[in-house]
């Protein structure tokens, strides 16, 4: 499929208006859009060319698009869905190079306090996918949170938007998981 | 936790993160009643409450000016950002100058990437 078989901004409308079977359609184009920027950009990190998943989905987002005009709310629903394709082409990447190192363990010495996440370093994709799916049993939506916001880069309004919740409903959310993250990728539990 | 005890926990610990620091203690307590599972998930997050992102590339969780950026009080000196521009932090659409994603340049912040120990 390429960019003219479909019309984007159709799609994205179509999405925007609650038409969520419509993403469908677009899911397989932007895999293969931002999983050959990404691949391209994956092969050359050892030379200091670093990742940057939010820029890529944007620059997908322009080519896809071409010059057609769309609204931002189209814009939104073409990052969420860039987002969920994201994590797939990082967390797979990340695997990959982790199954090439002996003893490639996760382990973080940062306190609570200081930690902070990036989707540009291996282990910390890791250590997201990981705590994700866990975080999916409990509570799906916080997942989506997560996924919309370190893999996607969407502001909480975005997320809002996307979900179709309001703004408090996420930031509540975000608060918690937060925490649910420290505690999680810190190491202490309760149990 | 199972994820209606989950739900539960997520019920209390909004509340709570809503009251000062010193009254939380007592109103856990109270809405938790004699279960102690809740009771000791609820606090254990709030242990883990911070007001700051937790996010390497985010900036959008507080109102402009008081942004806590990862970096500011750890092992990441070399943190850059397009600070003369205006961050975007209570929504609205997005534009080309404000969204996540444009703000920054690429190659821009490669040095704030490693945050944890490696």
């Amino acid at each position: 499929m390429n960019a003219d078989e479909i019309d984007i901004a159709k799609v994205l409308a179509a999405i925007a208006e609650g038409q969520q079977d419509a993403a469908e359609q677009l899911m397989p184009m932007v895999y293969n859009e931002l999983h050959q920027v990404a691949e391209r950009l994956l092969r050359h990190e050892s030379r200091g060319h670093t990742l940057q998943p939010t820029a890529l989905v944007n620059e997908a987002y322009l080519r896809l698009i071409g010059q057609t005009k769309v609204d931002w709310q189209g814009k939104t629903h073409f990052f969420a869905i860039g987002a969920k394709m994201m994590r797939r082409i990082l967390v797979d990447h990340a695997r990959r190079k982790k199954s090439q190192k002996r003893g490639g363990r996760f382990h973080r010495i940062a306190l609570a306090d200081d930690l902070c996440v990036s989707n540009s370093n291996d282990e910390d994709v890791l250590a997201i996918e990981e705590a994700l799916a866990k975080l999916e049993k409990l509570d799906p939506r916080q997942a989506k949170i997560v996924e919309l916001r370190f893999y996607g880069g969407l502001n909480v309004h975005d997320v809002a938007e996307v979900l179709g919740v309001s703004k408090r409903t996420v930031e509540s959310d975000w608060t918690m998981v937060r925490a649910w993250l420290r505690r999680e990728l810190v190491g202490e539990t309760i149990r | 936790v199972t994820p209606t005890e989950y739900a539960r926990v997520k019920e209390i610990f909004d509340q709570a993160v809503d009251v000062p620091d010193e009254k939380r203690d007592q109103l856990v307590r109270l809405c938790c009643g004699e279960d102690t599972l809740i009771r000791d998930e609820v606090m254990s997050l709030l242990r883990f409450h911070r007001l700051g992102t937790i996010l390497a590339t985010d900036t959008v969780d507080l109102p402009l000016g008081q942004q806590k950026n990862c970096g500011s009080n750890s092992r990441t000196a070399n943190l850059r950002t397009d600070g003369n521009k205006k961050m975007q932090h209570d929504g609205g659409p997005p534009t080309e100058h404000l969204s996540p994603v444009s703000r920054v340049k690429a190659g821009d912040h490669c040095q704030f990437l490693f945050c944890g120990e490696k």
